[in-house]
């Protein structure tokens, strides 16, 4: 089976986070986290959610609430590719890897390796967009400046 | 850095100090300029005072998964420290060993400090608080604990010399609340740092509210914290010399003022907040001050005539090895500035139990009883310094005879400690609401950007059965035992809770705020009851009370001057020496209490060495 | 063919076109040298990026003064509008006219340009021969249409002498309170300025004046037989020769003579592994019409704009506005790396990259 695509990664992300691929590009670290799913996942169930996801993606046809129920149906109910889905949308938010179930291990890739919860580097947790829908920056990192936080965010 | 071990053994010095935190690292550097020869013993790892070596503290803390206050400061089991992941609740009569402390409850203590060179300051938040006049006469005023032996007018130079060591900014009109005063013409070193927006906000709301207790009207305001982070300096301190802003070590370009990174604990990415590298380094370039990490005091060493003769200490290469060599330290002067609960630790470790028998007993703290609530519009916290105001009006009064009083921090971390977001809410979002895409984002959206806290710092008053104890059976890697810490909150305290809880509410009531407080037995470790009805605590890191200072040697171990009653060239510096607490953080009082010690230490050292004379003259 | 030594300044209003253009050569460096910074991966070249954020520093520092001069002799510095900001690939506005400038991804080729903006003085003779004097074409000219044709600036320092001269030059024959008649009030001081780089020098007289252009002189090309104490807090050596040590990899120390660094050797990795690829001289226009990224370059430099309008009215009487001006530089920061981070679609080989051009206001 030829490798994962980072593009259809990428495709996948901006569905599963609602954020622009501009801006998912734009934090510098997908690509961690592309190699944290297939060195967990193994390139066959990695395929196969991308694969899956292209295919609703074309089922849908550009209708957003059809794209949306077919994601939820096919995707993050899947007891198969619906936990990697649901980390993948952890990672882009928070910057952390969050460990499997066993259950998911037995039951579709007992050979799979497993990562406990970690962070997946200190530039992914400066990068989690949970900042940003927060309309905030991490703390500890991508400093405003001196009395910035003395002003409202929607004046300018 | 080199420890010649073999050297410090030969030499006697004028002073050894025992931790280089803010109080070691402000009297070496006090005395080391005046031309004492000082040796500090540092349990802490080795570290170069560059910026470089700093930045891996920064990036432990981004790599860290809980990015709790002691996070960017890896542990070390040659000298461990408490760690907020291991505090759970207690099961009666089943002491908590999961930590460094052996918890016996009832209540874990909840507060951390730091093991490593700078201490405690590395993490701490900055706040700056005086405490109030009254607060030094909490027994004669209120009835309960210890009269402090010095007032807060003999106190009063020392606050300003700690502010300008700190560095602090304020605009002292905005700090003549209840019974504070000033100097006259007196000006901190740097203007205000900047309310956050959340603070014009909730300023507004609370206008012209007043709060009944007992009958009796307060007023409720928002002041602005004074605290140790550099802001635009004011060119009228010092009587018009002015102050210039002191950056990061190694880098003092960077950290002229505060960023903004919302990361005062654990870490200030610039070092805009003072932290105690920055005198520490001062120390050293006096020439005169030895410093020695990985040294680990164990034993303080009596003399027959009652007096110190040395501090034994263990040497370690290795965080990760046990293995090391014993020393023993010799001076004039010894000053144990290890943190409270390492004083009273050592001291119990050489059998020194003091007459009145009060060595490790009192531990107190600030319960820091968070509220959280969202604001009807959005105020955009999760920016600037974690705090930068608080309600400071209800820290005195009446009503103190009869519960804690607090003070009001206001929170502009959303709901990080309060709540753990946003980690708890976009997991919980994920999955237990199946959301995800625009949703999602949205949903972050609606609550985030109106998240705020407001922590209630609860004044804690000393109680013997509150304390530091030993036991053979509980020791670290290098044989040292571990604290032994007996803890409860008391029904005073209790009831406060109960007056804070309402007090927020009539706050959110008053400003519209939703509130989402909650406790719970299920996931607060810290949980307890009053009256039917739950609360939980945090620790403010505000250890005191284990060594407290009195007026003579039956009420107290120490004196004003943080001497020791039974071991005259003793001293015991820090918190451990506040016989009460009051409400407000103690760092800036006990720096106070610091360079006042300093001062008498100079003065001791002096008689000494002119006694030397006149006794070597007479020969 | 004459350097410029003696004062071609003759009037106060020479003076101000002087100075201004000054401001202009000031900021027309930091850009590129934003870009090299900025294309540098996170945690890599670790010693090249302090170095180059250092310059940075400094060039920031240098525009102040610059302005505090000016607006001490009683002229109005101007920053927010067309024709202040450079349109790379661009020359110096100070007439530097044998290279040219461009926004470059940390490379090889943007060290060699950066060496050249910050080259010392007493250019070597046969830089001079092949100078490539295009005078009609130049900002410069535009902006000073009385200089004598035969005078060309060969270093950034030679222009700030030139102004020394000037100045001095105008004190004589008018006297100083005739030439400093600038509101002492519209001095930026340390209160506002605060990011390092030196000391900021409030200007209102001769001496001060004097002072602020030879730290920028200094700071910039630091012309000495000897290097003296070089990393003395980091920012001590001259920029051209902290741009040598990156392209020698290697740190001066005390006692080293110019061009021979025998301190400390680093490593700098040119390669995509530390450096993203970014179009050389991007535009907005390069990017697709409606595309995420054409929406992005305009934020970009609606940024920056808003920022250059900022910093007019700091420099015009509003000082405080250096607090908001120093937000919207980490704004513009951040936005230009998510610009750095993005492939260009269809592009194989580059990324885009932030284009630093001045936008005219609706409405």
């Amino acid at each position: 089976m030829s490798n994962p695509n980072t593009e259809d990664f990428y495709a996948l992300s901006v569905v599963l986070t609602g954020f622009s691929a501009f801006e998912l590009y734009g934090t510098g670290v997908g690509d961690e986290y592309f190699d944290t799913v297939k060195h967990v996942a193994g390139n066959d169930i990695t395929n196969e959610l991308l694969t899956t996801f292209r295919a609703v993606e074309a089922t849908a046809a550009g209708n957003e609430s059809a794209l949306e129920a077919l994601m939820q149906s096919e995707i993050l109910a899947s007891p198969k590719l619906g936990p990697i889905a649901r980390n993948i949308i952890k990672m882009w938010y928070l910057g952390n890897w969050y460990e499997l179930p066993a259950d998911w291990y037995a039951a579709y890739h007992s050979t799979g390796n497993k990562r406990h919860d970690h962070v997946i580097s200190s530039q992914a947790y400066q990068e989690g967009l949970a900042w940003r829908a927060m309309e905030t920056k991490p703390m500890g990192a991508k400093w405003p400046g001196f009395g910035t936080w003395g002003e409202p965010l929607d004046v300018k | 850095m080199l420890n010649n071990h073999r050297e410090v053994e030969n030499n006697h010095y004028d002073v050894v100090i025992v931790g280089a935190g803010i109080s070691g690292a402000i009297l070496s550097h006090e005395l080391g300029k005046q031309g004492f020869k000082i040796l500090v013993l540092e349990a802490g790892k080795t570290k170069d005072f560059n910026y470089p070596s700093y930045l891996d503290y920064l990036d432990t803390f981004y790599t860290a998964l809980a990015k709790v206050p002691d996070s960017p400061y890896p542990r070390n089991p040659n000298a461990p420290q408490p760690d907020v992941l291991d505090i759970q609740a207690i099961t009666p009569d089943k002491p908590d060993k999961k930590g460094y402390f052996v918890q016996m409850g009832p209540l874990p203590y909840g507060s951390t400090y730091t093991r490593v060179p700078g201490g405690t300051t590395m993490h701490w938040l900055g706040t700056c608080l005086r405490m109030l006049p009254e607060d030094f006469k909490l027994q004669s005023n209120y009835g309960h604990g210890l009269d402090w032996p010095i007032s807060y007018d003999d106190l009063l130079p020392y606050y300003e010399m700690a502010e300008r060591e700190i560095g602090v900014s304020a605009n002292v009109d905005e700090q003549k609340y209840l019974t504070l005063k000033f100097t006259p013409g007196y000006e901190y070193p740097m203007h205000k740092i900047p309310q956050s927006y959340l603070d014009q906000k909730l300023a507004e709301g609370v206008a012209g509210m007043t709060i009944s207790y007992n009958g009796v009207e307060h007023d409720v305001f928002v002041s602005s914290t004074p605290q140790g982070r550099n802001s635009i300096p004011n060119e009228n301190y010092d009587g018009g010399k002015g102050y210039t802003p002191v950056g990061a070590v190694g880098n003092p370009d960077l950290g002229m003022r505060c960023e903004g990174n919302t990361s005062c604990v654990p870490i200030c990415p610039v070092q805009a907040k003072y932290n105690a590298l920055k005198t520490l380094s001062k120390a050293l370039d006096t020439g005169n001050v030895t410093l020695l990490t990985q040294s680990v005091a164990s034993e303080v060493l009596l003399g027959e005539n009652g007096l110190v003769n040395g501090i034994l200490y263990k040497a370690y290469t290795e965080p990760g090895s046990p293995e090391h060599t014993v020393h023993v330290a010799r001076g004039t002067k010894y000053v144990l500035a290890a943190h409270a609960v390492e004083n009273a630790k050592l001291l119990l470790q050489s059998g020194i139990t003091s007459s009145s028998g009060l060595v490790g007993k009192n531990l107190m703290d600030h319960p820091v009883m968070n509220t959280w609530a969202l604001m009807p519009e959005k105020v955009w916290g999760y920016r600037g310094p974690l705090s930068t105001s608080g309600i400071e009006s209800l820290r005195g009064g009446e009503f103190r005879h009869e519960r804690s009083a607090f003070r009001i921090e206001i929170g502009n971390d959303g709901w990080n400690w309060a709540a753990g977001d946003p980690y708890n809410l976009v997991i919980n979002l994920v999955d237990n609401e199946n959301q995800f895409g625009k949703k999602l984002k949205d949903s972050i959206n609606a609550v985030g950007p109106r998240q705020f806290r407001m922590g209630f710092l609860m004044e804690q008053i000393p109680q013997e059965t509150n304390r530091v104890t030993i036991d053979p059976n509980y020791t670290d890697h290098l044989g040292n035992c571990r604290p032994v810490i007996h803890y409860d909150l008391p029904d005073y305290v209790r009831k406060g809770m109960q007056v804070a809880t309402e007090t927020a509410e009539q706050i959110y009531a008053r400003i519209g705020a939703e509130n989402h407080t909650s406790y719970s037995p299920k996931t607060d470790a810290t949980y307890l009851e009053y009256e039917g009805q739950g609360y939980a605590y945090g620790g403010a890191g505000h250890f005191a009370g284990t060594h407290i200072m009195g007026t003579t040697p039956d009420n107290s171990v120490v004196d004003s001057y943080q001497r020791s009653w039974d071991h005259d060239n003793l001293y015991l510096n820090g918190c451990g020496s506040f016989p009460t607490v009051g409400t407000s953080n103690p760092t800036l009082t006990m720096t106070a209490l610091t360079f006042r010690t300093a001062d008498h230490l100079a003065k001791e050292l002096k008689k000494a060495t002119s006694d030397l004379t006149i006794t070597g003259s007479a020969h | 063919m004459t350097t410029a030594t003696k004062s071609y300044i003759k009037s106060i209003p020479e003076l101000h076109q002087y100075l201004q253009v000054a401001i202009k050569l000031e900021q027309a460096t930091i850009p590129p040298y934003l870009c090299a910074l900025y294309t540098i991966k996170p945690d890599q070249n670790y010693d090249a990026s302090n170095l180059i954020r250092s310059v940075v520093i400094e060039e920031m520092l240098h525009m102040v003064l610059a302005a505090n001069v000016l607006n001490a002799v009683g002229g109005q510095p101007f920053i927010d509008r067309p024709g202040f900001v450079a349109d790379y690939p661009t020359k110096l506005p100070d007439g530097e006219e044998d290279f040219e400038v461009s926004l470059l991804p940390f490379s090889p080729a943007a060290i060699e340009t950066f060496l050249q903006i910050e080259r010392p003085d007493a250019p070597q003779p046969e830089r001079l021969l092949a100078a490539k004097v295009a005078p009609f074409e130049h900002a410069l000219r535009k902006e000073l249409p009385d200089l004598p044709p035969d005078v060309h600036f060969f270093t950034i320092g030679m222009f700030y002498e030139a102004i020394i001269e000037g100045l001095e030059t105008l004190c004589e024959d008018l006297g100083e309170s005739n030439v400093f008649t600038g509101d002492p009030k519209l001095q930026i001081t340390s209160e506002y300025y605060y990011n390092g780089g030196g000391y900021i020098v409030p200007v209102t007289n001769l001496k001060e004046a004097k002072k602020a252009l030879k730290e920028i002189i200094e700071q910039g090309e630091g012309m000495t037989d000897e290097i003296d104490d070089p990393h003395k807090f980091g920012s001590e050596l001259a920029h051209y020769y902290r741009f040598q040590e990156i392209q020698l990899q290697r740190f001066y120390r005390s006692g080293d003579l110019p061009d021979h660094p025998t301190g400390a050797t680093f490593k700098v990795d040119y390669s995509q592994d530390s450096v993203y690829p970014m179009i050389p001289n991007p535009k907005t226009a390069l990017y697709p019409a409606g595309s995420e990224l054409r929406q992005a370059s305009d934020e970009f430099n609606m940024l920056y704009t808003d920022l250059l309008a900022e910093l007019q009215l700091a420099f015009n009487g509003e000082p405080e506005r250096l607090l908001p001006a120093v937000g919207g530089m980490f704004q513009l920061k951040y936005k230009a790396l998510e610009l750095i981070r993005n492939p260009i679609p269809g592009n194989e080989k580059y990324n885009a990259g932030p284009s630093f051009e001045y936008l005219k206001r609706g409405n």
